[in-house]
């Protein structure tokens, strides 16, 4: 490698660092309470807990009922089941179908009983989605973010080549504490930022991913959903919904061997104005993200359309799990939370080194290289 | 202009590359094998956490910290 490419890698990888530092620390830093999400809504929500596992299931229609009247005036956007909660069918409900997402009232009701248990999650959980997700800022700063993910995963390529000249010359693991401060943590940044990569590329690239869902799931509507419905076109919404049960018991029945993840109701922004959705799921780690929506008439219940996720939806839906690591246990949440706090340390002591460069009069980044890399 | 030793790049890039492909690995096995997947996923995913534990240990742990400081000749 010439010191002329190291000097134009190393300036990728200095930019491509310094324009997304910023976020990416704050990234790591919301994200670290998000992986554990479901013990600190257990801890700090305020949820009462569901009824002992005996018993029969209330009629989904009851916990709709139930709903409708503890919020007047408000109307039924979806419900959802969450496999890790099974005791908890969760209700969404909105002043209109196609209501603003971040203004919806969101219920827990008990699954058997159906008498209500509480507002999933925590307010303070609820502020770190908002600043991981989008900054409060909506869709621009969704897709803000998406960006910068990209750009980590450059930093991460210019950072490799990189790894090469500076440690060429040394074992693997090198640190030497006895040597400047800056070299110490020159070498602490190489190890931490090679040994992380796969890892960070993952998770950052799955991020973007992720920051795509609402123009994807837009696309679909118009594209796919729009196919499904073509038959159906200009149907009004229906006068009289359909007895959800019913309805519920006949999409269960065109996808054997799968469960209801969540129902939209008609005029949601996932179906159309006259259909009911069910988004079927599988019962493996993999299937269980992949839903299966089937249309039925909102009106009479019957089953008017389904088909499979276009693949663009089913990357999304697979990359879900590679950002949140919640699909191993509490070990692999506990090892994506240290690999994220080994990243924010991979941020700041790059933050360091740009630092301290800077501060010893800008030298250009050949001249950083440890003497033995330069022979 | 530097002259690459031959295997060189395996010297530098080969516990990186091992690393990388167990991290994979690990993260697919959780996604596809419930049981046995998930303890692949610790253990792949962990692989990086124990290198971080073990060399900055050893660089800051004592006695073989002037050993590791010296860069490999030639």
């Amino acid at each position: 490698m010439t010191a002329a490419s190291i000097r134009a890698w190393s300036f990728v990888h200095t930019w491509t660092s310094l324009i997304c530092t910023l976020f990416m620390l704050l990234l790591c830093l919301t994200g670290l309470p998000l992986i554990f999400h479901h013990e600190i809504d257990d801890w700090f929500g305020s949820m009462t807990e569901a009824s002992p596992a005996t018993g029969e299931k209330a009629p989904e229609s009851r916990i709709i009922a139930r709903a409708l009247a503890d919020h007047p005036g408000k109307v039924v956007q979806y419900v959802g089941w969450d496999t890790h909660e099974p005791d908890h069918v969760y209700v969404i409900l909105h002043d209109s179908p196609a209501g603003d997402p971040n203004a919806s009232t969101s219920k827990v009701y008990d699954v058997r009983t159906a008498a209500p248990l509480g507002e999933p999650g925590s307010a303070f959980m609820r502020v770190m989605l908002r600043l991981h997700v989008d900054m409060f800022a909506g869709l621009p700063g969704t897709l803000f973010l998406g960006a910068m993910g990209l750009l980590l995963v450059a930093a991460i390529v210019s950072g490799v080549v990189l790894y090469w000249p500076f440690t060429r010359r040394l074992d693997f693991g090198t640190i030497r504490p006895r040597r400047s401060r800056r070299v110490a943590w020159l070498d602490l940044h190489n190890l931490l930022g090679i040994v992380t990569v796969a890892w960070l590329v993952v998770v950052g690239f799955t991020g973007s991913i992720n920051t795509l869902a609402q123009p994807l799931i837009g696309y679909w509507k118009q594209a796919e959903l729009g196919a499904m419905i073509a038959a159906h076109a200009g149907r009004p919404a229906p006068a009289r919904l359909a007895p959800f049960d019913a309805m519920l018991a006949r999409a269960r029945a065109h996808a054997p061997g799968m469960a209801p993840g969540f129902v939209a109701f008609p005029g949601t922004p996932f179906t159309t104005g006259h259909h009911f959705a069910v988004f079927l799921r599988g019962d493996t780690p993999l299937t269980s993200r992949l839903l299966r929506p089937v249309l039925l008439d909102g009106e009479t219940g019957a089953v008017a359309d389904a088909r499979g996720l276009p693949w663009y939806l089913t990357a999304l839906l697979v990359s879900q799990p590679l950002h949140f690591g919640d699909y191993g246990g509490l070990p692999l949440k506990i090892i994506w939370a240290l690999l994220d706090v080994v990243s924010l340390v991979v941020l700041g002591s790059g933050l360091y080194l740009w630092w301290t460069r800077r501060a010893r009069g800008g030298a250009p980044a050949g001249a950083a290289l440890p003497e033995a890399a330069r022979a | 202009m530097t002259r690459r030793s031959p295997g060189g790049w395996r010297r530098v890039f080969g516990i990186p590359l091992v690393v990388g492909i167990a991290g994979i690995l690990g993260l697919v096995s959780a996604l596809v094998f419930e049981g046995p997947g998930r303890v692949a996923a610790w253990i792949g995913v962990g692989l990086p956490l124990a290198l971080v534990v073990w060399f900055v240990g050893r660089a800051y742990g004592g006695r073989s910290a002037s050993r590791s400081g010296s860069p490999r000749p030639g």
